[in-house]
């Protein structure tokens, strides 16, 4: 890849002081845009290093192309890459109109911008690089050994900031000369008036494979013409190629034609022009640059120069084709463009040339003052409508005097072989008895003089228009009222822009973000979780009025461990502490047996024990604990052994009973 | 707790800088957005005078306001509504309607939204008539195509509250009013539900698209060796749901259920 680094005047003096961060741009820089390069073209050579040597200010400019050598009429790539800077909208791309030697195409541009964070060790360090490329295709015009000159790259939109590019050296060879390929450009007239539609033919001829066509047809790019794509009537049995021509696709036919006498496959295209001036012109140099198969080695050659239009080796591994690039050129052609005569110029003429019919309708045809009258022109005749512009029908006299025409009118529509315009009329009298006929004046460069197109008048009904004032409401109608007129909505046109940081706000769409969203959930969720809870609080709530002793009988054990807690607190001995310890387990026994507990005796409840499965150990060691207890509390004989033992033995014998009824 | 606190200051340090990050963004997002509304505003004063320079301030605008969209990250309704004004100023339609349709996803029912997509609707060549049943479907589904999306996300919440409250309450009070206030509500969720899951589908497979080719001839297979569809060619700012895509094609349906294939070039995805 040959390119031409930054030689921005700017730069000169800050070159010492930004040695290291030209250092730096080249260890950094220079494999990313390897990286680039390759990938938007396998074509491109690898970056070298030396080149990048030149910064500034954090900016630097490159202009790389795809290859150094090339010939006439074979196009080539031109990137120029602006590092350092993304650019501000509007910014317009370079100029390169000056280079005389090369035909330039413009192909777009592209913001070329990157972040990366690294983290090494523990240390974060953020990397962020903004740049600019720029594409350009350019096709030498002659041989010899030519400059692509320096090209001073804009930064913003107003020029103020420039940085300019280095020189590029290329070598034009002559193109390699082959009877097998042939460009033609045909016109259907090459004398013709302004404004007359003219069709323009580039036919290929080809005898050979090709990989790959690229066509530089500079006339397209000319300004005193307009180019308009003709309508393809696609024949199913014939093919079609999409190409790019220009900057634009075109559809290409594929067929047979005659070259000199010889038979050949040919391409081509269709473009229709008009021409903006009158004067004499010759169309540039066009090309057709091709990658022509010349053989597989020690394989017979195809026949169909289409078969490896699209082909791929991919499918037919190790059997790699031989190609060469051929440049077929098209003659030069003069175009002689006549001048419109002033003599006999309608002043209403709108620049129509060719032979036009004019029809109209009108619908309704029944309506009131100032009633909207849709009338729909048809225009017809040429076969290339696309340029013709209906004039402003408030420029006829009879139409201005009869109707209300407003500015707007909408775009025409082209239907096959007619185009149609709508206009809206609101007739201004009831003394309006007809649209009249439509005067459309074009030039026919047939007879070379001017005719008109008319429609036929369309008959109308206009009745006074009723209007309802208040004093018709209440009833003073013979009363002398203002003239109101009935405001009606304007459905033409678009409204006002939207402007504020409300514009700027970030806005969700997407049901399933917003059902995700942590306030819709809650507003779901609380709702039913409360349900819920009272649901729970409800059915307790029922039970425990349903069947109170049994939260009495739940409880038993709490409330006994509370008691004899209590009583160990208090200190309790003695008469008075086997009072209470007997309490506390006839009340538990009452709570769990669901029984009245103040006047329990063993022998009461020594039946339901059974009946509740207590083994005979443990209401043996029931029924000493009631044997203690009345004893040291009614006895009067004292206890036969510790209290405290007494309190352990019946908090030990209530747990085991606890656990089993 | 000490080894933790490298860890914990580079963390406190990522978050400030992506904050001041996301500052200096918006900054310049602003500033983007300003140039793009100046322009705009000069290229609408000089519309009559200078068209030529008209339009390079529209296209200015545009690409100051898309800068803002793309590389801002900002998805607003409004913000693609002028978008859409500009390109209907610049004259295409495709990309105006293209607009428009993204901006009703988020302000469906603005006036000035609805009124200028019907407009350029309007200067279309191309004039297709959705399905009947769909239009029986809008009246029947009111709700469903009335209510913008979120408002429909958050009457579900609302009426599955009212009805948990409603249920709660008939737990407390054996009222048959309170019955048929349940029902009402359960009726209501319902509805609103399928209405919300459709959308989520919707959302998540159908994609709707905008022509934006000048002419594109919509054909019966996926190649320019299929025939065409239809006598005539299909125009920029026809929309379209869209059914498969294949390598460089799209296969869609209109809005009257007639489906082709286009070159997926030609178009773009809403």
């Amino acid at each position: 890849m040959k390119r031409g680094g930054i030689s921005d005047p700017q730069a000169r003096s800050g070159i010492m002081r930004g040695r290291l961060t030209a250092v730096a741009a080249i260890a950094v820089f220079v494999p990313v845009l390897s990286l680039l390069a390759g990938a938007d073209s396998g074509r491109w050579a690898p970056v070298t290093g030396a080149a990048w040597a030149a910064t500034t200010g954090g900016l630097s400019a490159q202009a790389l192309v795809e290859k150094d050598t090339v010939a006439v009429g074979e196009p080539f790539l031109l990137q120029i890459r602006i590092e350092g800077s993304d650019l501000a909208p509007g910014t317009d791309p370079p100029e390169l109109s000056g280079m005389a030697d090369f035909a330039v195409e413009y192909f777009g541009g592209q913001s070329n911008n990157s972040s990366s964070i690294t983290i090494v060790n523990g240390r974060m360090s953020k990397v962020e690089t903004y740049g600019y490329v720029y594409s350009f295709r350019l096709t030498a015009r002659k041989t010899g050994s030519l400059e692509i000159p320096a090209v001073t790259v804009p930064l913003d939109s107003a020029s103020t900031k420039t940085v300019r590019t280095r020189p590029i050296p290329i070598r034009v060879v002559p193109p390699e000369a082959s009877d097998d390929f042939h460009l033609e450009l045909k016109f259907s007239k090459t004398s013709f008036y302004v404004g007359e539609p003219v069709v323009l033919s580039v036919v290929w001829y080809l005898r050979k494979d090709v990989e790959s066509v690229t066509f530089n047809v500079p006339f397209l790019q000319d300004e005193a013409f307009t180019f308009v794509d003709p309508r393809v009537d696609q024949d199913p049995k014939k093919q079609y190629f999409q190409l790019q021509v220009g900057g634009a696709g075109v559809l290409a036919e594929k067929g047979t034609g005659s070259y000199h006498g010889r038979e050949y496959t040919t391409l081509s295209f269709r473009k229709v022009i008009f021409a903006r001036k009158p004067g004499s012109f010759q169309t540039p140099e066009a090309t057709a640059a091709s990658k022509a198969l010349a053989g597989y080695p020690g394989r017979q050659q195809r026949r169909n120069p289409f078969d490896r239009f699209f082909d791929d080796d991919l499918f037919s591994p190790g059997r790699r084709a031989l190609y060469r690039t051929f440049v077929s050129r098209a003659e030069p052609v003069v175009l002689t463009v006549l001048p419109l005569p002033e003599e006999g110029k309608p002043p209403t003429f709108a620049g129509w040339v060719g032979r036009f019919q004019v029809e109209a309708s009108a619908s309704p045809r029944e309506v009131s003052v100032g009633d909207p009258i849709t009338l729909t022109l048809s225009v017809s005749g040429t076969e290339y409508l696309d340029k013709v512009e209906l004039p402003p029908l408030s420029r006829d006299a009879a139409i201005d005097r009869d109707f209300k025409v407003p500015e707007e009118m909408a775009a025409g529509v082209v239907r096959g072989t007619v185009k149609e315009f709508t206009q809206t009329l609101r007739p201004k009298t009831a003394e309006v008895r007809a649209v009249p006929a439509i005067k459309l004046p074009f030039f026919n460069p047939e007879s070379g003089r001017y005719e008109i197109a008319e429609s036929r008048p369309i008959p109308l009904t206009v009745k006074t228009a009723r209007i309802l004032t208040s004093a018709d409401v209440e009833g003073k109608s013979g009363e002398t009222g203002v003239r109101q007129s009935e405001l009606e909505t304007w459905s033409q046109g678009i409204a006002h822009n939207y402007e504020g940081p409300e514009v700027l706000e970030r806005q969700i769409f997407r049901i399933s973000v917003i059902v995700a969203s942590p306030a819709w959930l809650a507003v779901m969720v609380v709702p039913f979780l409360a349900f819920v809870s009272l649901l729970v609080y409800t059915r307790v709530r029922q039970r425990q009025t349903a069947d109170p002793d049994r939260m009495r009988s739940r409880k038993a054990f709490a409330r006994f461990r509370k008691r004899v807690g209590e009583l160990e607190e208090e200190g309790s001995q003695g008469r008075d502490g086997c009072g209470l310890l007997l309490d506390a387990v006839r009340v538990y026994l009452g709570d769990k047996l669901r029984l009245n507990g103040t006047t329990l005796t063993f022998a009461d409840i020594e039946e339901r024990l059974v009946a509740a499965g207590i083994a005979g150990g443990l209401r043996e060691r029931l029924r000493g604990l009631f044997t203690a207890c009345e004893q040291g509390s009614y006895g009067g004989m004292g206890l036969h052994r510790p209290f405290e033992e007494l309190v352990k033995e019946a908090m030990a014998v209530i747990r085991s009973l606890d656990r089993v009824v | 707790m000490m080894r933790l606190l490298p860890a914990f200051v580079m963390v406190l340090v990522a978050i400030l800088s992506l904050t001041e990050a996301k500052v200096l963004a918006a900054g310049r997002l602003w500033n983007l957005y300003q140039e793009g509304e100046s322009s705009f505003r000069q290229a609408n004063d000089l519309l009559q005078t200078d068209p030529a320079r008209a339009r390079l301030l529209f296209e200015r605008a545009v690409l100051c306001f898309e800068a803002v969209h793309r590389e801002g990250g900002i998805e607003n309704g409004r913000l693609c509504y002028n978008i859409g004004n500009v390109y209907f100023r610049l004259g295409h339609m495709g990309k105006a309607i293209l607009n428009y349709r993204r901006a009703e996803r988020f302000i469906p029912h603005d006036l000035n939204l609805q009124q200028n997509l019907s407009y350029a609707r309007s200067r279309l060549a191309d004039r297709i008539e959705p399905k009947p049943e769909t239009q029986v479907l809008r009246t029947i589904f009111f709700w469903h195509y009335d209510l913008g999306g979120t408002v429909r996300a958050w009457l579900l919440a609302a009426a599955a509250g009212f009805f948990w409250l409603a249920v709660g309450i008939s737990l407390l009070l054996r009222r048959s009013w309170l019955r048929y206030l349940t029902v009402f509500y359960a009726l209501v969720c319902l509805l609103l539900a399928g209405s919300v899951a459709l959308d989520a589908y919707e959302q998540a497979y159908i994609h709707p698209g905008v022509i934006l080719e000048g002419e594109v001839i919509g054909r019966k297979g996926d190649s320019t060796t299929f025939e065409p569809s239809f006598k005539e060619p299909l125009h920029m700012g026809v929309e379209f749901k869209l059914v498969e895509a294949r390598q460089g094609w799209f296969h869609i349906e209109l809005t009257d259920g007639r489906r082709c294939w286009i070159p997926a070039s030609a178009a773009e995805l809403i």
